[in-house]
């Protein structure tokens, strides 16, 4: 062979694997996991063990084949004592997940590992925004996994000046076509004179277009100052709507913890807790690409 | 013709070897595919041979190519650690193997006409050079492949350096070889 042949043949072997190259690296590049953000208030524990078990689902996808895996795991973390957290909150929050060892390797997750922000301080909520993963490969990175607040825990205390009439309160929710609604409603009794303060919650103001609130048909932005006489009833009622025609979205979960704060005459203050959750799609059923880009054209 | 023959090898020098000084090359690629082109350009004016003026046009594409990618660099717009660079690099590297491949066919094509023995002297390095730059290439292509194989790693830097040394030898031996040649040195008279 003489060497313009065996140049020829060199430029097309190197060109040949240069192509192989490009295609597996565009096919690995789609690869990297998906994960669906969620929005959620929790409370922290009160209890002596001190723990929180924390439920979450994480979706990952194989692009591949567009299928989808589910997954849950649990984080099991000691977050009430501020002792704890001080010391070992920076430090050791991984966690080993091989749940998909059935899955497809090359999206098993060896850990993930939660940051913390702002900077904890004893005292002040906790939030989660952040997750970087470490892949079996060696590859790593950070997924932005919506926002986890948790907020102390009020349901503990003995004595409320409000009862909750349960058989009243009324869940439903829909997701006919591209609007999505969720809401509920809550009856409550003052066994006292009351007055309210305000709706404690920090993702409200996130989803401030999605979010209604009406206290005895008075927006929660102004019941400031509203009077419940003793016997009176506190009616609530909250909504979450997503319209998929105006809005595009990369979360399936909401779950706003609204905290109703109110005084009695001889201004003792309560907190009673509102939760209002808002699923978008259930992901199991659906095909991923439509959770992460839900937007109708036009 | 000598003094031309010792620039296309200094131009191939420069290409070669890479000496940084902080951000900035020394020996930048572009300057020495610029001083190749224009080099090749003059020898290419007594020769007209369509392998030289094949490898010119390439060399041409190269100081542009070059040009781009050191600028990118420099600005931070183009990152050395990333996939894309190494993408990069290897196409420069294909087309550099075919722009001074073809300057060595050329070139021998040339030779031949006065001394048999010095063709196929340089018949044979171009094979060699031709087939010790394929695999680097291959090479360079299957560690972008695996980067985290650090098992590999080791195996990689030892393979890796003696085929680039050998591919580096035959690059610069082939251009030392032809300024070398007597009938070059002892007068400045067309060969034609």
């Amino acid at each position: 062979m003489d060497s313009k042949r065996l140049l020829k043949l060199s430029i097309l072997i190197s060109t040949l694997a240069l192509f192989v190259f490009i295609f597996t690296y565009l096919n690995s590049s789609l690869n990297k996991p998906v994960l669906i953000k969620k929005y959620i208030e929790a409370p922290i524990s009160d209890s002596t063990t001190s723990f929180v078990y924390y439920n979450e689902f994480l979706l990952l996808r194989n692009e591949m084949d567009n299928s989808t895996i589910l997954s849950e795991y649990m984080v099991e973390e000691n977050l009430k004592n501020p002792m704890v957290y001080e010391e070992n909150f920076s430090t050791n929050k991984g966690f080993i997940y091989d749940e998909y060892s059935e899955n497809k390797n090359r999206y098993k997750i060896n850990y993930l590992n939660y940051k913390i922000e702002p900077v904890l301080k004893p005292g002040e909520n906790l939030s989660f925004s952040k997750i970087d993963y470490v892949n079996q490969d060696g590859s790593s990175g950070e997924f932005d996994i919506g926002k986890i607040i948790y907020f102390e825990d009020i349901n503990s205390t003995s004595y409320s000046p409000i009862k909750e009439r349960y058989t009243d309160g009324g869940i439903s929710s829909s997701s006919g076509g591209e609007i999505n609604t969720s809401s509920r409603e809550y009856f409550f009794d003052a066994a006292e004179d009351l007055e309210l303060i305000e709706i404690e919650s920090d993702l409200i103001d996130l989803f401030d277009k999605n979010f209604d609130m009406k206290i005895n048909n008075v927006d929660y932005k102004n019941i400031k100052g509203m009077k419940i006489p003793k016997g009176g009833q506190i009616h609530i009622k909250t909504t979450f709507e997503l319209d998929l025609n105006k809005e595009e979205v990369d979360y399936n979960v909401v779950n706003i913890v609204g905290r109703l704060v109110f005084k009695d005459k001889t201004k003792n203050h309560y907190k009673k807790e509102i939760p209002l959750i808002f699923e978008l799609l259930n992901p199991s059923d659906l095909e991923f690409d439509y959770i992460v880009s839900a937007k109708k054209e036009g | 013709m000598y003094s031309k023959l010792n620039r296309v090898f200094w131009a191939v020098v420069i290409i070669k070897i890479s000496i940084n000084i902080g951000m900035i090359n020394i020996f930048p690629d572009f300057l020495g595919w610029a001083i190749f082109i224009y080099t090749l350009k003059q020898i290419n004016h007594e020769w007209e041979n369509d392998n030289v003026d094949k490898s010119l046009k390439i060399g041409a594409l190269l100081t542009f190519f070059y040009v781009v990618v050191e600028i990118g660099v420099f600005a931070n717009t183009i990152d050395k650690t990333t996939m894309f660079f190494g993408i990069l690099e290897i196409i420069g590297s294909i087309l550099s193997v075919a722009s001074l491949g073809l300057f060595f066919i050329g070139i021998r094509e040339e030779i031949s006409k006065i001394s048999t023995t010095d063709g196929n002297e340089l018949e044979s390095r171009t094979k060699q050079f031709l087939i010790t730059n394929t695999i680097l290439i291959l090479g360079m292509i299957v560690y972008l492949i695996i980067p985290n194989a650090e098992v590999f790693a080791g195996l990689f830097i030892i393979f890796g350096g003696l085929i680039g040394i050998l591919a580096l030898y035959y690059t610069l031996s082939i251009p030392y070889f032809i300024k070398t040649r007597k009938y070059f040195k002892s007068n400045e008279v067309s060969i034609a």
